[in-house]
């Protein structure tokens, strides 16, 4: 088991909750913030903070898994061996292990879609959406070119007519869009 | 009353082509591992807010109640469950496909899948109306500590604990305090980003943590398909005659079903608790009351197993409804994702809902008897081949269900930024999954803020700013004590539940 990676896995969730509410909290007693506003905000930050610390606290001090109240609020399941149902299910529904290279492929995917969320004004959503298929389609190990070109033609098809044509979807157009909108 | 049921079902009758078409969906992403329903009903949001409200709630509830039954095709024919809810019927489903009676499994999933969307359906249009009245009587306090409980029964019934889910819960709500105060009209929490003056785009943050994230996980595994290995694709053929034999089964026990049905029911009117869960309990308690020489039989192939699973999550169909339709607090992820609609197309929701909009509420539970009926027509249509969606490259899909979410988060506002936007909660959703925070905990934040927040500054100006208001009225006490129940009885129940086990063997699983 990868214990560090595991513990810094999990710190992410608290320090981002903490990170906001910290923000919140100084932007609104350092502005000019009514007094209910900040009251509120106030209300809901402080379980924040107390509950992200004591998750961080937990994460960072293993021995804390073993106190009986601590376990009520993070209950170890990999200690008592037993899964609770939720997870059973999940277990049940996943399937066999996964391909080696999980990351590459996670950060292809994600990096893929923010430098489509990027180039979308400038280039247009057929070719950006185009694109962005025949990529992740690489990206996951499909090879063959007919079901590259099969696949990203058909998303592009279904983009074009049922959300730009019949939804009416405003999408961002490029040089491509309007040479084909001339010719209909 | 009466009234306004008789035009809903005319509403409902005017729509009632839109069953068939979410039945049929519903079917083929039941069906097929990977597609969860509530991700791929995030997926289909800019459909869903296009549509008319009654009929976009219509396709969602169908779409919903067809993925019930459809999970139930390759549970039986692959040992492979389409959907969480569909993992207990393999339990039972795959055993009795292996000694050749895949028809008749089939036969009393789908008949079991009928029976229980009915029972969810009669339930729900009997509960939702009578528990609305109640609701009326709920003033801004009330409504606030309603989704407190709310939130706080997720993070109890989530697998990572109750410190997290609370976290999840309350960063979901200060989350939602972006944008313009609704009170006094300033801006908060910005970072003066022009996009974000309005308020957090909900309908990005839905589609990323419900739908985006899923094709992450799907990415990270990078699987073909979600078949184990030592599956082999079965070339039984499925006749007619075992599938009525099967209904035929199904028919005969009547008290398994009931009671599949009421558990079913009642977990899906628990927030966060979905049809997963439910099944597990549906499973269990059948076993706690079945006869002793039957207990051996459960896990090889018991009939009675197949129809407590099955019946009990499409149950839970109509459990969800309620809370959704009378208190605005969604059950699950696609019951969110309902709601979203709703406050899309400005219907009231919560308890006036039935006051204003009663005639779309009551079409939306008129349909489940419509979708009911759908369920047994098109899935003994389709249960010679559905199972074979299982079979579809995953590795295909990615990328088609990476498109349609940043097409739902561009949606509603038509912001590029809205996409990114989706992207990051896409981020944070797998993360949160990965370590055991409940995704629909965070949601619930985000989609209930603005309704907490405006019931909280309402209920402070009625009592001039007095914390007394929370606990003057009678119905504030109950709800409390119901509050702090969801604290104590979990540690109490999990005492009885060791008492009992010890005393008959851990006859589980």
């Amino acid at each position: 088991m990868n214990f560090t990676k595991e513990a810094l896995g999990g710190l992410i969730v608290p320090l981002l909750a903490i990170g906001y509410a910290v923000f919140a909290l100084w932007e609104q007693f350092t502005g000019d913030y009514m007094e209910l506003t900040t009251d509120y905000t106030l209300y809901l930050a402080i379980p924040v903070l107390v509950l992200g610390g004591f998750l961080i606290l937990h994460r960072l001090i293993p021995i804390l898994g073993h106190l009986a109240v601590v376990r009520f609020f993070v209950p170890d399941h990999s200690k008592s061996g037993e899964l609770s149902l939720e997870e059973t299910a999940e277990a049940a529904a996943s399937g066999p292990a996964a391909r080696p290279g999980g990351w590459m492929r996670l950060a292809a995917l994600v990096g893929f879609a923010f430098a489509l969320v990027l180039a979308l004004e400038t280039v247009g959503y057929l070719i950006a959406f185009f694109v962005f298929a025949v990529l992740v389609l690489l990206a996951m190990g499909v090879r063959s070119v007919v079901t590259i070109l099969a696949v990203s033609v058909a998303t592009v098809l279904v983009v074009h007519f049922v959300f730009a044509g019949l939804i009416d979807m405003p999408l961002p157009e490029s040089f491509l869009e309007e040479w084909l909108g001339g010719e209909e | 009353m009466p009234d306004i049921a008789i035009e809903g079902f005319y509403l409902f009758l005017a729509n009632i082509w839109v069953v068939p078409v979410g039945v049929a969906i519903g079917m083929f992403v039941g069906a097929m591992p990977g597609l969860t329903s509530s991700g791929t009903l995030a997926m289909l949001l800019p459909v869903l807010m296009v549509l008319p409200p009654e009929q976009g709630l219509i396709l969602g509830v169908s779409i919903y109640a067809g993925a019930e039954m459809g999970n139930s095709f390759p549970s039986v024919m692959l040992n492979i469950p389409g959907t969480p809810g569909g993992a207990v019927t393999a339990f039972d489903g795959y055993p009795l496909m292996q000694k050749g009676l895949a028809a008749r499994a089939l036969g009393i999933c789908i008949m079991s899948s009928t029976i229980g969307a009915l029972i969810g359906g009669v339930a729900a249009i009997t509960l939702a109306p009578l528990i609305a009245q109640v609701a009326l009587g709920f003033g801004p306090a009330e409504i606030c500590i309603v989704v407190l409980f709310g939130l706080t029964v997720i993070a109890q019934l989530s697998a990572g604990g109750l410190a997290k889910g609370l976290l999840a819960g309350f960063f979901g709500l200060l989350l939602a305090t972006t944008g313009t105060d609704p009170t006094f009209g300033q801006f908060r929490g910005t970072f003066d980003i022009v996009y974000l003056f309005d308020k957090l785009p909900v309908i990005a943050v839905l589609v990323g943590l419900l739908g985006f994230s899923e094709v992450m996980v799907h990415a990270e595994k990078g699987l073909r398909s979600l078949l184990a290995d030592d599956v082999k694709v079965p070339d039984t053929d499925v006749g007619i005659r075992g599938i009525l034999t099967g209904f035929v089964d199904t028919l005969k026990r009547p008290i398994e079903v009931i009671r599949a049905g009421a558990i079913g029911l009642g977990i899906g009117a628990m927030p966060g608790a979905g049809a997963s869960v439910a099944t597990f309990v549906a499973y269990q308690q059948s076993i706690a009351f079945a006869p002793p020489e039957r207990k051996k039989t459960y896990g090889k192939g018991a009939f009675e197993g197949l129809i407590a699973a099955d019946v009990c999550n499409n149950a839970v169909v109509g459990g969800a409804l309620v809370p959704l339709l009378t208190l605005a607090i969604p059950g699950s992820g696609s019951m969110a994702v309902l709601l979203v609609v709703m406050v899309y197309h400005g219907l009231y929701v919560g308890p006036r809902l039935f006051q204003f909009n009663g005639d779309i509420a009551y079409a939306v539970l008129w349909s489940q008897f419509a979708a009911a009926f759908f369920v047994l027509v098109i899935g003994t249509c389709i249960a010679f081949f559905a199972y074979r969606a299982a079979l579809i490259n995953l590795r295909i899909i990615i990328p088609v269900i990476a498109v349609f979410c940043l097409l739902g988060g561009f949606a509603r506002n038509a912001y590029v930024f809205d996409m990114g936007l989706m992207l990051a909660f896409g981020c944070l959703g797998f993360i949160m999954k990965k370590h055991g925070y409940p995704v629909v905990a965070i949601l619930l934040g985000v989609i209930l803020g603005p309704i907490l927040e405006a019931n909280f500054m309402r209920a402070f100006r009625i009592s001039f700013g007095e914390f007394d208001i929370f606990f003057q009225s009678t119905i504030s006490w109950v709800l409390w004590s119901l509050f702090a129940l969801t604290f104590v009885a979990p540690p109490l129940m999990r005492l009885a539940k060791r008492f009992i086990g010890g005393r008959e063997g851990g006859a589980g699983r």
